[in-house]
């Protein structure tokens, strides 16, 4: 697990969201990703990693985000585990 | 020093290796630059396949090499891995001269930026090919090589793979070297990783900011957007399902219709060799080994070639428009309720023209579990040597009945896919617990297909398929053969009945009957024959004679020597081997329905190819899975194909 997580202070879970509470059109900036080593680097590969903007353009199960020039599908399981803000 | 595809004649004195993302036109690039010379070779202990071609340049000898696409330097899949591996052999005890090409998709630019960071890390210069530029000045985008290269500190050239614009560029500067690619070498970039935590974050920080000030678009519409667009129906829950289904059908009537013309040419062009072989051969073992075993077996086997060669273009052409990537996210929710991954839906598919190389590609699923599910359940999907067993009963079944033999042919397959995901709900269940990872999978925008990429994967999996039927399926067809020839029999050591019989076809004019009669008495009495004769009562309750236990048993070796065994062994002649319809009608007059129902049950769901269970052992490390792979299916064969004979003699009187 990835110890950024456990750095959630009160005052920013307030504004901190998880990704999949974002709604078609939204975007947030990934403050930080509570995700096995494998599923981190294969996310942070594709350039979801804290940091950058992240948009969701279609929301259900299965996702479709878009970060820079990349859109990535992936499972709603793991976007919870990403928070944006 | 790693040595893939084999050692070369002459020292190696320059080395060129590609690496870039996936999706990034590397291997279109990698293609453009060395064409038909490059050649598909497994890296050393592993069954990840890399492109290599050497050439001579000048009276130098170079090696060229395309890594699998990478998405990062110290990412988890097993093309990751060796692609970090070898770099990093080669940049460390190499004392050939590497220049290292990065390959950066233009319109993605801050993706290919983050792996030059990464790179730069460790690999002191390299030249960066700015790929797809036709795309990213369609998409009115303006690039400042200048500050690219300013600020990269490595040489930037821009170029199109699939225009060809920017290659003699990019080939000027390979042939200028190494040496010359350095300007000032800067040494390992420093990143702040303190920040986040997290390199990748540093690493796409800088290349976002670079990416940023290096590219302006002012095009009103991006393909990002278009794809979107797109998106909204191809990814949609439901439309996504009726979209998937319309491009598979597709997929498959254009397979079955396009790849019919050249088998019917490749049956007859054997036909007609093995009649002018006929002819010129004295009678005698070396014409029975020639015209039985070499030519009847070959034939046997390249019908297939047209149909792998197509489903692999169709399926390089369909993966290059980024639509096989929605396919997978599609399927996705369909195939995890089993435990497969959507990422398996590529292999899978490919598994319909055959397995090897489907169980080969399983590496883009990374999870240990899910890939040891698919490539378990891989090799019940339909493959291209079925199929003539599927037209074979069919016809033998329901020859006045087309509408029907249709239905049967398409459920044969079914059965096929049916059997593969109750198999993997199976494993799920029991020996391999656990969910399916869940999907990542990159989306990469709807483009044009490259003509040139997907007719060079059609040739290479046709050259691969073609040298595994020159080593080990010709090997098979050969033993086979012998098993069916030896002991030979002759005039001397035939019955008094049989002589009778013999003489009264001879009488009559009926030589060809009675040398048909002969050789059916020949692989009665030949090991192969004594060996379907005491199995046979093990297959007796699913209603196979001994001449098809002979048959069953030997296309345990590839399964594409039933057809050619059941002519011999039904008294047809060899030739007959090759025409399906023949051994049907004949098997009509000779075989329960239910027998043939059976038979065919059976061929859907047996593990009938010794090459896959080799290739199984090599990308799973033990021989522990391919026997399982063997045990699975063929209790599932035999269990199957006794229910279906014995349902059907109820129903079938």
């Amino acid at each position: 697990m990835n110890p950024v997580a456990e750095t959630i202070s009160v005052n920013d879970s307030a504004r901190i969201l998880m990704l999949k509470e974002l709604v078609p059109g939204e975007c947030g900036i990934i403050h930080s990703m509570a995700l096995s080593a494998e599923d981190y680097t294969r996310l942070a590969g594709l350039g979801l990693c804290p940091g950058r903007r992240v948009e969701v353009i279609q929301s259900g199960e299965r996702m479709i985000v878009r970060s820079g020039s990349t859109s990535i599908g992936l499972h709603s399981a793991l976007a919870t585990a990403v928070r944006v803000h | 020093m790693p040595l893939i595809g084999g050692r070369a004649n002459k020292k190696i004195q320059r080395r060129i290796v590609f690496v870039g993302n996936p999706n990034a036109g590397k291997t279109t690039l990698f293609n453009r630059l060395t064409g038909l010379r490059a050649k598909t070779a497994n890296y050393p202990g592993t069954t990840v396949e890399v492109r290599i071609a050497r050439m001579d340049n000048a009276g130098e000898l170079w090696e060229w090499v395309d890594l699998p696409g990478l998405y990062s330097l110290d990412g988890n899949g097993a093309d990751e891995r060796v692609a970090a591996e070898y770099l990093e052999r080669v940049m460390d005890a190499d004392s050939v001269p590497t220049q290292v090409i990065l390959v950066v998709d233009a319109t993605r630019m801050e993706r290919g930026l983050c792996l030059a960071a990464q790179l730069r890390e460790r690999v002191a210069t390299f030249v960066v090919a700015l790929n797809m530029m036709d795309i990213a000045d369609k998409q009115r985008m303006q690039i400042d090589r200048d500050c690219l290269e300013s600020e990269l500190q490595l040489p930037v050239v821009p170029v199109s793979a699939r225009s060809g614009n920017g290659l003699l560029a990019l080939r000027d500067k390979i042939a200028a070297g190494p040496a010359a690619c350095t300007v000032t070498c800067p040494g390992k970039m420093v990143l702040c990783n303190a920040c986040s935590g997290c390199p990748h974050a540093a690493r796409f920080r800088w290349a976002d900011t670079l990416s940023r000030r290096a590219c302006r678009s002012d095009a009103a519409h991006t393909h990002s957007e278009t794809s979107a667009k797109v998106d909204r129906w191809a990814t949609h829950p439901k439309w996504g399902i009726a979209i998937f289904l319309l491009v598979m059908a597709g997929l498959f009537q254009t397979l079955f219709v396009v790849a019919e013309a050249p088998m019917d040419w490749i049956e007859m062009g054997f036909a007609q060799l093995g009649d002018s072989l006929c002819g010129l051969l004295p009678e005698g073992l070396l014409k029975s080994f020639i015209i039985d075993g070499l030519v009847t077996g070959l034939a046997g086997t390249l019908v297939f070639l047209p149909q792998i060669c197509l489903l692999f273009f169709l399926i390089a052409l369909l993966e290059d428009t980024g639509y096989l990537a929605r396919a997978a996210y599609v399927v996705d929710r369909w195939m995890v309720k089993v435990g497969l991954p959507g990422r398996a839906f590529v292999p899978m598919l490919s598994a319909h023209a055959c397995a090897i190389p489907a169980i080969m590609s399983t590496r883009v699923v990374e999870n240990r579990r899910d890939r040891l599910v698919t490539i378990l359940i891989i090799p019940l999907l339909s493959c291209s040597a079925r199929i003539p067993v599927y037209v074979m009963v069919t016809a033998m079944l329901f020859a006045d009945r087309p509408l029907i033999a249709g239905l049967i042919f398409t459920a044969a397959y079914f059965i096929g896919l049916l059997a593969a995901f109750a198999m993997a709900w199976v494993f799920k269940q029991t020996l391999l617990k656990g969910e399916a990872k869940a999907l990542i999978i990159e989306l990469p925008d709807y483009k044009l297909p490259s003509l040139r990429t997907a007719l060079w994967t059609a040739f290479d999996r046709g050259l691969l398929f073609v040298k595994r039927v020159a080593g080990i399926i010709l090997l098979i067809i050969v033993a086979l053969w012998a098993l069916a020839s030896f002991p030979r029999i002759d005039s001397g050591n035939l019955t008094s009945a049989q002589s009778q019989e013999l003489q009264g076809l001879i009488a009559a004019g009926e030589t060809e009957t009675a040398d048909n009669l002969l050789a059916a008495w020949q692989l009665e009495q030949s090991i192969a024959g004594r060996i379907g004769q005491s199995v046979q009562p093990l297959f007796a309750p699913l209603g196979f004679d001994w001449q098809i236990t002979v048959g069953v048993l030997a296309s345990f070796a590839a399964r594409e020597v039933i057809a050619s065994t059941l002519a011999v062994l039904h008294g047809m002649g060899e030739e007959a081997g090759e025409d399906t319809s023949g051994i049907a009608e004949r098997l009509r007059d000779t075989v329960h329905p239910s027998t043939g129902l059976s038979l065919l049950v059976f061929f859907v769901l047996a593990m009938q190819c010794l090459p896959t269970q080799v290739v199984t052992r090599r990308e799973t490390g033990s021989w522990k899975w391919p026997a399982l792979q063997f045990g699975y299916m063929s209790a599932l064969a035999y269990a199957a194909a006794w229910i279906t004979y014995n349902l059907a003699r109820l129903w079938i009187v």
